[in-house]
């Protein structure tokens, strides 16, 4: 009995709260995802994935990341408790972008050749359902209700609202050129993608579809709110640098210089994680200061397209 | 360099950079280059935007012309191949030149580059990092036609870099 008790206090003194949150950064260069440790900044190990990997998507839930490999066609999944690949599945197309229902349930793959999205049910990590999208999908993101999914259409230059319950498509809107990245602020009011050929961002109301445009720097790449959603914080891959967007005014409030050619950006509450594919590292930017604090050497090409931080 | 000028005599016809989709993962070139000169001299040379010729050895002439308040250059490359392109921008502070290819012969697509000139590890030496992101000129998905993958959008890259930052050392090494 005794035992047992000893047994127990150990387990919950060891389940405190001290869980770290992780970075999964996927290197196109050289087939490899460099996990981050956020709160010592350091890279904790390196896994090899598939050829070519580009987006990322994380559930605390399953305690997984998924990691998209453009080039063997194929979706590495990651144990996030011991950082191993527990599995491969196969698609017949270009997966690109990544996003995860609210639910953890489904993982929504764009297919950027084949001109699909693909659901795939996350307990059997097979392929469900599919749509006919729209030219060259990209950017994807799950409303926090679980009722939509938004897709950035690289090459119709709109964004589609999906339904889904029926996998149809809701709408489209109509947005700049070349949209890529996207995001959706926590309350799931503000959805913001960029305007690559543009060099622009549109902000849409998701009630109202109202949608503003502002200009950032040059080849904007993807986009990612602030916790509290007042503020955007946005990757120009062509002026190495991030235009950080005041959401109420849409207003230009710094920009910060980060490493070259900077493609994914997410946010660990007071901190921007910035993957640079230029300079093969990321860029640790203090939000309360909008300055670089520290840059962390990653794997060669560093993309991690998605959302790519896990708060567990 | 005579695998360079065979490769940038595939004929190709003139390419659009800008409309439609690309490959779906970027590619990167990147050269550097230690020179025994110093930095100022080679940066003068290198932000030259109208006279690449005078050290490439595989660029025959350059035409520059202004479209409104932006510079644009063709060169013509001495096999017939050309490739017309936009100035971004010359950082003199940084001693950076920025410009990328809007069309031309060359087998690839949405072509950024950066030559970058810096103070090497010795004094009186330079050091010159050329470094350009571009996609693959095929847009759909395997089987890759030949001549339009990857591998042959690098090589083409790497032949231009290496060829014409071996001769930039040659000419900054020389020139008085």
């Amino acid at each position: 009995m005794l035992v047992i008790i000893l047994t127990n206090t150990s387990c919950i003194s060891v389940h405190r709260p001290t869980q770290a949150s992780f970075a999964y950064i996927s290197n196109q260069g050289e087939n490899s995802v460099s996990v981050i440790n956020t709160s010592t900044n350091r890279v904790i190990k390196t896994i090899a994935v598939g050829t070519a990997p580009v987006g990322v998507a994380v559930s605390a839930a399953l305690h997984r990341a998924y990691i998209s490999n453009v080039e063997s066609q194929d979706i590495s999944i990651i144990n996030t408790q011991n950082q191993l690949v527990i599995g491969t599945i196969k698609v017949h197309g270009s997966p690109v972008g990544l996003a995860l229902s609210a639910n953890s349930k489904t993982l929504y793959v764009a297919d950027w050749f084949t001109n699909r999205v693909l659901a795939i049910d996350t307990y059997h990590s097979e392929v469900v359902r599919e749509l006919n999208i729209a030219d060259a999908p990209a950017g994807l993101v799950v409303s926090p209700d679980n009722q939509s999914l938004y897709v950035a259409n690289r090459d119709s230059n709109d964004v589609a609202i999906v339904d889904t319950a029926t996998l149809t498509i809701k709408q489209r809107i109509a947005v700049g050129k070349h949209p890529y990245g996207i995001a959706l602020s926590t309350n799931g009011l503000w959805l913001a993608l960029v305007n690559v050929q543009d060099d622009s961002v549109s902000l849409i109301n998701t009630n109202t579809q109202v949608q503003q445009q502002f200009k950032v720097g040059y080849h904007p790449y993807c986009v990612a709110f602030s916790m509290d959603d007042k503020t955007l914080y946005i990757t120009n891959t062509q002026d190495d640098s991030v235009t950080v967007i005041d959401v109420a005014t849409t207003k230009t409030i710094a920009t910060i210089a980060v490493g070259n050619t900077p493609e994914g950006i997410s946010l660990d509450h007071e901190y921007a994680y910035v993957a640079n594919w230029g300079s093969s590292n990321v860029s640790v930017i203090d939000l309360r200061t909008n300055k670089v604090v520290t840059t962390i050497k990653t794997g060669e090409k560093s993309r991690a397209f998605g959302h790519f931080i896990l708060n567990q | 360099m005579k695998r360079i000028l065979a490769l940038l005599a595939i004929s190709l016809g003139l390419v659009s950079f800008t409309a439609a989709a690309h490959g779906p993962s970027p590619q990167k070139v990147e050269k550097t280059i230690t020179i025994k000169a110093d930095p100022a001299k080679v940066w003068a040379i290198v932000k030259d935007f109208s006279a690449i010729h005078q050290w490439h050895p595989g660029v025959a002439s350059t035409k520059v012309e202004k479209v409104g308040d932006d510079t644009f250059r063709t060169l013509t490359f001495k096999n017939g191949g050309n490739v017309y392109e936009k100035l971004r921008s010359i950082d003199d502070a940084s001693m950076k030149i920025k410009y990328e290819i809007v069309s031309g012969t060359l087998p690839l697509t949405d072509y950024n580059a950066t030559m970058t000139v810096t103070p090497g590890d010795n004094p009186g030496e330079t050091k010159v990092i050329w470094m350009a992101r571009f996609y693959r000129l095929y847009k759909l998905n395997p089987p890759i036609p030949e001549g339009q993958d990857d591998a042959t959008a690098i090589s083409a890259i790497t032949g231009i870099f290496d060829s014409g930052l071996a001769n930039l050392k040659t000419v900054a090494e020389s020139a008085k």
